[in-house]
């Protein structure tokens, strides 16, 4: 009998030590996967920072020689506009009708402002629609860092991106245009001013068509995007050391 | 010539069988116990606040100060307005309409 409770009492004492060793061993695991999921978490916010940075760059950079490229444009054509409201002036010295001389010659330069102020308003739509993508880019981001599946998104994102930069291309080539009213004669005017007009409107419609793909492109990437289940509640934290 | 248990000793077997039984019982009840307790214990307190599990915690104020929820992007892409081109020409027309 005394052998069997010994016997008992020994195999106590070992499982004892064995769950005591066994407990601190879990401890430790967990202490070590605790610090490495708390470094991989600090990396990916520093990446997703660094990210960010590089693409609200990316972005400044696009839209400042964006910019640059119009008012490049916009001061060849002032020079330009001059030059053709002198020969306009020529043509009109045949025009005996002074009432209409005006007229014309008003309407022309209406034709130039109407241009500016239209592609001007476009460039701030874009500018617009550039910064509401790049607040989409961010919410993206913010889902992948939490482990979403984002890839219609970024393909989204990707479109609206081509669709802003054909419109960038549109409006600056719509920027640099100048509308010119071919004087004849007298009797031709209603038509030459029609013309013009005509020309100006097709090439706006244009341009501003350009403009609402790149509008419908980034609504759908913001579309797509919100379809993620509780996206907008998705954060990245800020690291420890900042 | 094998011993014949007597009532006796088949009774002392018996008993032996059932503390073994409980103390078997006591044993895996002892180690599921230190199991359990595990997770608490050995965590320094400055670090168990931050992580409770290995999971995504909730989180902190974001990283990005400016409002880039959906619902607010959407209502900004709402408010993005073309103009109306056709206003736009009325005074030209009219000033044509003239010659």
């Amino acid at each position: 009998m005394r052998k069997y409770i010994l016997s008992f009492a020994l195999l106590f004492v070992l499982a004892a030590l064995y769950a005591g060793a066994a407990r601190a061993q879990v401890g430790e695991q967990l202490r070590e996967t605790r610090q490495e999921f708390k470094q991989f978490r600090q990396a990916e916010v520093q990446e997703f920072k660094q990210r960010l940075e590089q693409l609200k760059a990316a972005n400044q950079t696009k839209r400042e020689e964006f910019k640059a490229t119009v008012e490049q444009n916009r001061s060849e054509l002032r020079t330009r506009v001059q030059t053709e409201r002198e020969q306009l002036k020529e043509k009109l010295a045949a025009i005996k009708d002074e009432r209409k001389k005006q007229i014309v010659e008003r309407v022309a330069q209406q034709l130039n402002e109407l241009n500016e102020r239209q592609t001007n308003h476009l460039v701030q739509v874009l500018d617009k629609l550039d910064a509401a993508l790049g607040r989409v880019g961010t919410r993206t981001d913010k889902a992948e860092a939490n482990g979403r599946d984002i890839s219609s998104v970024r393909t989204a994102i990707s479109a609206a991106n081509e669709a802003i930069t054909a419109s960038r291309a549109a409006i600056s080539v719509q920027a640099g245009k100048s509308y010119t009213i071919a004087v004849t004669d007298e009797a031709g005017l209603r038509k030459v001013v029609g013309d013009a007009r005509q020309t100006l409107h097709n090439d706006l419609s244009e341009t501003r068509k350009a403009v609402k793909t790149a509008h419908d492109a980034v609504k759908k990437a913001a579309t797509t995007l919100a379809q993620i289940p509780q996206v907008d509640e998705l954060k990245v934290e800020p690291s420890a050391t900042e | 010539m094998p011993e014949l248990q007597t009532p006796q000793t088949a009774g002392k077997t018996i008993w032996i069988i059932v503390a073994a039984v409980i103390g078997a019982a006591v044993i895996a009840a002892l180690i599921w116990w230190q199991f359990a307790q595990a997770p608490e214990a050995p965590v320094p307190p400055a670090a168990a606040p931050e992580v409770e599990a290995p999971a995504p915690p909730p989180a902190p104020p974001a990283v990005a100060p400016e409002e880039d929820t959906t619902t607010s992007i959407q209502q900004d892409l709402e408010t993005v307005d073309l103009g109306d081109l056709e206003q736009e020409f009325k005074q030209i027309d009219a000033d044509a309409g003239e010659l």
